[in-house]
C-alpha cells in the first residue's frame, strides 16, 4: 500500500537494459575495425563521409544506445514510473536502432548506386526506432507530472525536468538529420535557404549538447548524490543551467547565423555546471578512491579544456593546429567528455542493477540475502581502474590522429583493446549475476516444495 | 485485520549517509529482525521508489512521507498495524 496516493512500477527486466549496454560495447569494437580499415583518409575532414560514419558510429551506436537504456531503468528510480510493456520496447527498439545505424554509417560510405537504398533503409530504421522510443518515454513523463498536479504536488524533480528537455532536443535532432539526409537523397527541402552546413551545425549542436549532454547532466543530478553520498546540486545548477541551456539551443534553431556566439555561451554554461559538478563530488561524504569519480573529474576538466580551445583567438594558434579545430573539439567532446562519464556511470550501474535486481528477490525471501556477492565480485575495483587508464591512453592516441592520421592504426588497436576489456568486465558482472540468480531460484523452489 | 488497542514497537533506521545499494541491504536486514510487534521506520535522503513495489508483493505496507526536499520518512509495516501506523504517522504530521 501507497499511502502518498501515486501509483508506482518497478524496474524494468535486467536483460533489457543489459542488451542496450552489450550491443553498444560491441559496436565500438567494430569501430576499431571501421578505422583500421578506413586508414588515414578518415582522418582528412570532418565533412568526410568516413569521418561523418565513424562520428554516428560512436555518437548513435556506442553513446545514444547506453543512455536510452540508462533512462529505462532511471525513470523508475527516479520517477517511481516504469515504461509500460518495456520487453516490447527493448525488442524492438534495440534491434531496429543498431541495424539504423549500421545502414547510416553504410550508407555515408558507400559509392555505389545502392546508396539511396541503404540510406532510406536507414532513415526508416532509426525513425522507427526513435519514435517508438521518445513516445514510450513522454507517456511516462506526461504519467508523471499527471499525478503530481492532479496530487497538487508543484515542486518538480529537476532530473526529470532535465530529461524532459533532452528528450525534446532528440526529437529535434533527428527531425535534423531527417531533413539531412532526405537533402543528400535529392529531396531538396530546404534548398533555397542554403542551409547545409548550418543545418550540420545545428544538428550536430542538438545532439551533442542538447540529447547527450543534457541528459548526462540529468542524471548526474541524481547519481552522484545517490552513489557517491554528495550533496544535492544547488538549484541554480539543478533547474536554471538545464533550462538556459535548452533555450539558448532553441534560439540556435531560430537564429542559425548566431551559432558562434550561442556555442561560446553553450559551453561556459557547462563549464559553469561541471565546475559545480566539481565542488559537488568534492563534498561527498565518503571520500574513498573510485573510478567513477575519475571519470566524473576527467570529463569536467575535459568541458573546460574544450571551452578554453574554442575561445583562444585563431591566430594564436599554429597552422596544423587551426585546421583541425574543429576535428579536435569535436574529438575531446566526445572522447573525453560523454564517453568518460558513459564509461564512469557503467562502472556503477552495472554491478548496481545486477545487485538491486538479485537484492529486491531478498524482500520475497530473506534466506536469499545469504547468496548476495559483495558489489565488488561482480565489478572489481582493480578492473576498473584499468579500464580508465586504457580510456586515457585510448583518447590520447585519438588527439594523436587528429593531428597526425598515420598514427590511426595505434587508435584503432588501443580502441579495440578497450572495449574488448570492456565487453570482458561486463560478462564477468553477468556471470555473477546469473550465478546469484540461479542459487536464488532454487531456494525459492525448494520453499515451494516445502510449502 | 487490525490488532485494535495493542501498542507496537517503532524500530528505527537511518539510511540517509548510505551509499547506494546499501540502503535497501540495511533496509532488508531490519526487516528480517522484527518481531511481529514491531514496525519499521526508515529515514531516507530519496524516495526509494524500486523497493515500494518489492514490498508490497512481499506482503508489506508502506507509507512514504516527504519532510523536506532531502529527507523521507518511510513506515513498514503489515496489516495488522496498519491502523496503529496511520494514527502514529498522522499524529506526527499534526505536529
Amino acid at each position: 500500500m501507497n499511502m502518498s496516493g501515486m501509483s508506482f512500477s518497478g524496474l524494468p527486466p535486467i536483460d533489457i537494459p543489459f542488451r542496450f549496454f552489450a550491443s553498444a560495447i560491441t559496436f565500438v569494437v567494430c569501430l576499431a575495425f571501421f578505422v583500421f580499415f578506413s586508414g588515414e583518409s578518415l582522418w582528412l575532414s570532418r565533412w568526410y563521409p568516413s569521418m561523418l560514419a565513424l562520428t554516428h558510429g560512436f555518437t548513435l551506436g556506442f553513446i545514444t544506445p547506453v543512455m536510452m537504456g540508462a533512462l529505462l531503468q532511471m525513470l523508475p528510480v527516479v520517477g517511481g514510473i516504469g515504461v509500460k510493456n518495456v520487453g516490447l520496447l527493448g525488442r524492438i527498439c534495440h534491434p531496429l536502432h543498431f541495424i539504423g545505424t549500421g545502414l547510416l554509417m553504410w550508407g555515408f560510405v558507400c559509392e555505389s548506386s545502392l546508396q539511396p537504398i541503404i540510406k532510406i533503409l536507414a532513415i526508416t530504421c532509426l525513425t522507427l526506432s526513435f519514435s517508438y522510443y521518445i513516445f514510450s518515454i513522454s507517456q511516462v513523463l506526461w504519467q508523471y507530472f499527471n499525478q503530481r498536479f492532479s496530487k497538487n504536488i508543484i515542486s518538480q524533480n529537476s532530473t526529470i525536468i532535465a530529461i524532459s528537455y533532452s528528450l525534446l532536443a532528440l526529437f529535434i535532432t533527428l527531425t535534423l538529420g531527417i531533413v539531412l539526409q532526405s537533402q543528400s537523397l535529392g529531396f531538396s527541402i530546404l534548398q533555397a535557404a542554403n542551409y547545409d552546413k548550418s543545418l550540420t551545425n545545428t544538428h550536430a549542436l542538438w545532439g551533442g549538447l542538447g540529447w547527450m549532454a543534457l541528459l548526462i547532466l540529468a542524471v548526474s543530478l541524481q547519481v552522484i548524490p545517490m552513489f557517491h553520498v554528495a550533496p544535492t546540486f544547488p538549484k541554480y545548477s539543478a533547474k536554471l543551467i538545464p533550462f538556459i541551456l535548452f533555450f539558448t539551443l532553441s534560439l540556435v534553431l531560430v537564429f542559425p547565423q548566431g551559432i558562434e556566439v550561442l556555442l561560446s555561451f553553450l559551453m561556459m554554461l557547462f563549464v559553469l555546471f561541471n565546475v559545480t559538478l566539481l565542488k559537488v563530488i568534492w563534498q561527498r561524504k565518503r571520500k574513498i578512491p573510485d573510478t567513477t569519480i575519475n571519470c566524473w573529474r576527467l570529463a569536467a576538466v575535459a568541458i573546460v579544456l574544450i571551452t578554453l580551445f574554442y575561445i583562444t583567438p585563431e591566430h594564436w594558434l599554429s597552422a596544423d593546429i587551426r585546421a583541425k579545430k574543429s576535428m579536435l573539439l569535436t574529438a575531446v567532446f566526445i572522447y573525453f567528455y560523454l564517453i568518460s562519464i558513459i564509461l564512469g556511470m557503467l562502472l556503477k550501474i552495472l554491478p548496481f542493477l545486477s545487485y538491486t535486481h538479485l537484492q529486491q528477490r531478498c524482500l520475497i525471501n530473506f534466506e536469499a540475502m545469504n547468496f548476495l556477492p559483495n558489489m565488488h565480485e561482480l565489478l572489481s575495483k582493480r578492473s576498473a581502474k584499468t579500464l580508465f587508464y586504457c580510456h586515457i591512453f585510448t583518447g590520447s592516441t585519438l588527439l594523436l590522429t587528429v593531428l597526425s592520421p598515420q598514427f590511426y592504426w595505434l587508435f584503432s588497436l588501443l580502441l579495440l583493446i578497450e572495449f574488448s576489456l570492456f565487453f570482458m568486465i561486463m560478462l564477468k558482472t553477468c556471470k555473477g549475476y546469473y550465478h546469484c540468480s540461479l542459487k536464488i531460484t532454487q531456494l525459492e523452489n525448494e520453499s515451494v516444495d516445502i510449502t | 485485520m487490525n490488532d485494535v488497542g495493542i501498542v507496537f514497537e517503532q524500530v528505527i533506521l537511518n539510511v540517509s549517509d548510505l551509499a547506494a545499494p546499501e540502503p535497501m541491504t540495511r533496509i532488508i536486514q531490519a526487516l528480517m529482525k522484527l518481531t511481529r510487534q514491531q514496525f519499521l521506520l526508515v529515514h531516507h535522503r530519496r524516495e526509494p521508489f524500486p523497493i515500494f513495489e518489492k514490498l508490497t508483493s512481499a506482503g508489506w505496507l508502506y507509507n512514504c512521507q516527504q519532510q523536506t526536499p532531502d529527507r523521507y520518512q518511510i513506515y513498514i509495516f503489515k496489516a495488522r498495524q496498519h491502523q496503529y501506523v496511520t494514527q502514529l504517522s498522522l499524529l506526527r504530521d499534526d505536529h
